[in-house]
C-alpha cells in the first residue's frame, strides 16, 4: 500500500479524535454593561415594552406638584458586592417640545435625586425614578424627555437599542400607556383628548392607566357598547355639531 | 485514478449502506389485546348518596399479570382544563360520589404488567342531586315567587315533592310575580373556583321585579338584579324574560335585550342593552321569543313593528330581518303588535345550506285597527324572514284567545285558551277543537307543550296550569293524533299561582328545549 494512502488514513483518524472534543462553555468576560428593559412582570413577553411612557397630572389634586415615573434598568455581566452608581443624561428630541431640567423635571445630577441612580449590591435590576414637576405651562402643552445611559466607571452601555427611554408628560388629559394600537383597533378607536373627556363624562370613570389596564374583557366590551351608544345619542342631540376630535375627525367607537 | 482507489471508494460506499439499521418487524405472533367486560356504557348516581360500583373482568391473550386503574373526569368544561383524577387502583370500583351534578366519564385502564400493554374502557356517569332531576314549577303568591320541585327518581312519574324549594335554599323568596323559567348549561360563574369562571348549569327565574340565575345543583342564588348586569344594579320592570340562543344567554328587561356571548370569557354578567339599529332608535320587545341553542332568536319590536334578531349571539346592534320577496307582511315597520310568537320546528339543513331552518308562528294585531288580527307563519332563513299571513276572523275562537303554544315538532296544531277553555287549531285546515274545559272555579294560567327524550324518563306532555283560589293545579296530558287524552297522565298540585314550568335532568342542556312560550 502506498505511503500517501496510509497518511490519509492516519489524518482521518486524528481528525476523528479531535472531533470528539467536548465543546467548551462560553463565559461572559466582557466589562459590566447597563441597558433599559421591560418591567420584571413582563420580562418574558416583550423586551421592548415601556420604551415610551406617558404621564399626566390631570387626575391629581391641585396641591400635588411633582410625581415620579419609573423605568426599569438591567445590568449585563457579573453582580457586584457593593452598590454601583449609574449615570443618565437628557437627550434632545428633534421636532418635539423638550422638557427643561429644573422646570419640568428634576435633573439627573441634582443632589436630590443623583444618589437614587444606583444598582444595589448583588442586584442586576433597578427601577429608575424620573421626578417630573407640575409646571403651570403643562396645562397647555405636553413636553418630552429623552433619557439615555451615560458610560461611567461602573458601566459601559449595553445594547444600543436599549440605551434610551422617552417620557411624555402634561397636565392635560393624555393617552394612557394601556391605550395601545390594538386597544384602538378592537375597542375604542383612535385616541383623542375629546374622546377621552367624553368617556369620562359618560361613564364617570377616570379612564387612566390603572383603570384601563385592569379592565376585564367583558367590562371593556360593555363600556365600548355604552360609549358607542352615547356618541350616537350625543350626535342626535347635536345634529349640527356632532362630536369631533380636536383634529376635526368625527368621534366613533368600533362596532 | 488508480484501481485501488476506486475499490476503496466502492468499499466505503458499501460500508455506509451496510450500517443502516434493519427496522423490519420479524415478530409474526398475534398482537396483544385486552378484553374488558362488565362495564356498562352509562351509570346514573346521586351525589353524596350513591356509591358507584363496577366489577369488571379483563383478559389478555398474552401472559402476564393485569393491573387496574380507574380515572374520573368531567365533561362539558369551559374556562378550565380538568385533569383525569385517579380514583382507584383495584379491579372492583367502589367510589362514593361527591361530584357536582352533570355528566362525568369513568375510565377503567387495564395494563399487562409484563408486556406494558394497556387497554381502557369508558362509561358515562350521570351524577344527580336531589335538585337535578324533576319538574320545577315557578309560582307566586301575587307578590313574591318561589319554586316547587316534583321529583321523578325512577321515571317520568312524579314521586315526591319539595315545596318552596327556592326559599328553603336561599332563606327568602324572589321578589315579584312569576313570569318565566329557563335553563342554561353554558352560563358562567365562579362558584366552583373563585378564581375561574366556568360553565355552570343554571336556572333563570324571571319575575316582574327580578331576574335571577341559580345553581341547579343546590338551588343557591348565583346572581340577581343587584349584580346580574355589568352596569350595576338594575330595576326590573315592564316586559321581562330569559332564554338561550346561538351560544348566548339573553335577558329581556323593560322590553330591552341584554346578552352574554357564552363562548367568550365572561363573569356571568350581562352587558349593555342591544341597540335595534345604528341610530339607537327606541324599541320595545314583546315578551315572546322563538329561540334555541343552535340558532339566532326571532323577537318582535312592538314599538316599531320589527322582527329582529341578534346575529350569532354577540354584537351591540340587533338585525332587523330582511323580507322574503313574497311576504304578506313586512318584517319592519309593519304597524303590528305581537300577541304571540312561538316555535314550531327547528331543522338543520345540511349541504349546501348549513343552517337551521326555523319555523314558527306569530299572532299579530294591527295597531291602527286593533280589530284586525292575523296568524302568520314564519320561516327563518338566516337573516331573511318569510311571513305568510292568515287573517283571524272574529268568529274564530283564536280571535279572543289569551294564551297560546305550539306543538313543537309534533302535530301541526296551535293550542290556545279562550275563556278558560283550551282549544286546538289545525294549522293545515284551520279547524278549531275544544280540548280541555277547566273545571268550575279554575282559571288557566299557562299552557305549554314539552317533550324530552332521555331513555327511561322520556315524555311528551301537553301541560295546562290552572289556579283555583290560592292553589294551583298542573295537568299533564298525553296526546293522541294531536288531541289531548281525556284524563291527564299526572297532576301536580300546590299552593300559589303557577306561571311556568320546566323539566330538569342532568342530561338537559342548552340544546334540549326550544326557548319559546
Amino acid at each position: 500500500m502506498k505511503p500517501y494512502f496510509l497518511s490519509i488514513i492516519a489524518g482521518i483518524v486524528c481528525i476523528s479524535f479531535n472531533s470528539c472534543k467536548k465543546d467548551q462553555y462560553y463565559i461572559f468576560d466582557d466589562i459590566p454593561r447597563l441597558q433599559f428593559g421591560p418591567p420584571l412582570s413582563t420580562l418574558k413577553l416583550n423586551e421592548y415594552t415601556d420604551s415610551l411612557k406617558s404621564e399626566t397630572f390631570f387626575y391629581e389634586a391641585q396641591d400635588i406638584h411633582q410625581d415620579t415615573v419609573y423605568f426599569d434598568i438591567y445590568t449585563v455581566g457579573e453582580t457586584s458586592k457593593k452598590d454601583r452608581k449609574y449615570q443618565l443624561q437628557q437627550i434632545q428630541l428633534n421636532g418635539l417640545e423638550n422638557a427643561i431640567p429644573g422646570k419640568h423635571f428634576v435633573a439627573f445630577d441634582d443632589p436630590a435625586v443623583a444618589n437614587l441612580y444606583v444598582i444595589k449590591s448583588d442586584s442586576v435590576h433597578a427601577r429608575v425614578p424620573i421626578v417630573i414637576l407640575r409646571d403651570g405651562e403643562l396645562k397647555n402643552k405636553t413636553v418630552n424627555l429623552g433619557i439615555s445611559i451615560v458610560e461611567n466607571e461602573n458601566f459601559a452601555i449595553g445594547e444600543p437599542t436599549k440605551s434610551w427611554r422617552k417620557l411624555q408628560f402634561t397636565d392635560r388629559l393624555s393617552q394612557p400607556n394601556a391605550w395601545t394600537t390594538s386597544y384602538s383597533t378592537y375597542y375604542f378607536g383612535a385616541y383623542s383628548v375629546r374622546k377621552h373627556e367624553f368617556m369620562i363624562e359618560v361613564t364617570g370613570k377616570k379612564w387612566d392607566q390603572e383603570f384601563i389596564a385592569n379592565l376585564a374583557s367583558d367590562q371593556t366590551s360593555y363600556y365600548k357598547s355604552v360609549l358607542g351608544m352615547a356618541v350616537i345619542d350625543y350626535n342626535k342631540r347635536h345634529p349640527s355639531a356632532p362630536l369631533r376630535a380636536e383634529n376635526g375627525d368625527l368621534i366613533t367607537f368600533p362596532n | 485514478m488508480k484501481k485501488i482507489n476506486i475499490y476503496l471508494l466502492l468499499l466505503g460506499c458499501l460500508s455506509i449502506l451496510a450500517c443502516s439499521k434493519d427496522k423490519s418487524n420479524y415478530d409474526y405472533s398475534e398482537a396483544e389485546h385486552i378484553d374488558i367486560e362488565g362495564i356498562e356504557s352509562k351509570y346514573s348516581v346521586i351525589s353524596l348518596k350513591d356509591t358507584l360500583k363496577i366489577s369488571p373482568t379483563a383478559k389478555s391473550n398474552k401472559d402476564g399479570e393485569l393491573e387496574y386503574r380507574w380515572g374520573f373526569y368531567e365533561t362539558n368544561v369551559q374556562g378550565r382544563a380538568e385533569p383525569l383524577d385517579t380514583i382507584a387502583r383495584s379491579q372492583n370500583l367502589r367510589y362514593f360520589i361527591t361530584e357536582d351534578a352533570k355528566d362525568w366519564v369513568a375510565v377503567c385502564i387495564v395494563k399487562n404488567k409484563k408486556t406494558g400493554y394497556s387497554q381502557y374502557k369508558t362509561a358515562t356517569v350521570t351524577v344527580s342531586t336531589q335538585f337535578t332531576r324533576g319538574w320545577y314549577v315557578l309560582k307566586d303568591d301575587g307578590n313574591n315567587s318561589d319554586l316547587d320541585l316534583y321529583l321523578t327518581p325512577q321515571n317520568n312519574v312524579v314521586n315526591g315533592k319539595i315545596e318552596n324549594v327556592y326559599s328553603a335554599a336561599n332563606n327568602q323568596k324572589i321578589e315579584g310575580k312569576a313570569n318565566f323559567i329557563s335553563f342554561s348549561s353554558s352560563y358562567k360563574s365562579n362558584i366552583l373556583n373563585p378564581a375561574t369562571y366556568s360553565n355552570t348549569r343554571a336556572l333563570f327565574l324571571v319575575t316582574d321585579k327580578d331576574v335571577q340565575a341559580i345553581n341547579v345543583n343546590n338551588l343557591k342564588k348565583i346572581r340577581d338584579r343587584q349584580n346580574l348586569f355589568l352596569g350595576g344594579p338594575q330595576t326590573i320592570s315592564g316586559t321581562t324574560g330569559a332564554f338561550v340562543g346561538s351560544s348566548a344567554n339573553y335577558v329581556i328587561n323593560n322590553a330591552q335585550l341584554y346578552n352574554i356571548y357564552a363562548m367568550s370569557a365572561n363573569t356571568g354578567q350581562f352587558g349593555n342593552k342591544a341597540m335595534i339599529d345604528g341610530n339607537n332608535s327606541a324599541y320595545e320587545l314583546s315578551k315572546f321569543m322563538i329561540s334555541g341553542g343552535s340558532n339566532d332568536p326571532i323577537l318582535f319590536d312592538n314599538l316599531g313593528g320589527n322582527f329582529v334578531t341578534l346575529g350569532n349571539g354577540y354584537g351591540s346592534t340587533m338585525t332587523i330581518f330582511s323580507d322574503d320577496k313574497d311576504n304578506d307582511f313586512s318584517t319592519t315597520k309593519n304597524n303590528q303588535k305581537a300577541l304571540f310568537l312561538g316555535m314550531k320546528s327547528n331543522i338543520y339543513l345540511p349541504d349546501p345550506d348549513y343552517y337551521y331552518k326555523t319555523v314558527g308562528y306569530a299572532i299579530l294585531q294591527d295597531k291602527t285597527d286593533p280589530s284586525l288580527k292575523s296568524l302568520c307563519a314564519l320561516e327563518k332563513n338566516k337573516y331573511v324572514l318569510k311571513i305568510k299571513k292568515d287573517s283571524i276572523g272574529p268568529s274564530s275562537k283564536l280571535y279572543d284567545a289569551s294564551l297560546h303554544t305550539l306543538l313543537f315538532e309534533d302535530e301541526n296544531l296551535l293550542y290556545f285558551v279562550n275563556n278558560n277553555q283550551v282549544y286546538s287549531k289545525n294549522l293545515s285546515n284551520g279547524f278549531e277543537q275544544l280540548q280541555f274545559n277547566a273545571p268550575g272555579g279554575e282559571q288557566v294560567t299557562f299552557i305549554k307543550h314539552l317533550k324530552y327524550s332521555e331513555s327511561g324518563y322520556a315524555f311528551n306532555f301537553f301541560v295546562v296550569g290552572t289556579k283555583i283560589g290560592s292553589n294551583y293545579k298542573i295537568r299533564m296530558f298525553t296526546k293522541n293524533s294531536g288531541n289531548l287524552d281525556p284524563n291527564p297522565a299526572q297532576i301536580l298540585e300546590g299552593t300559589g299561582t303557577a306561571r311556568s314550568l320546566i323539566y330538569i335532568a342532568p342530561s338537559v342542556y342548552d340544546y334540549t328545549y326550544p326557548w319559546s312560550y
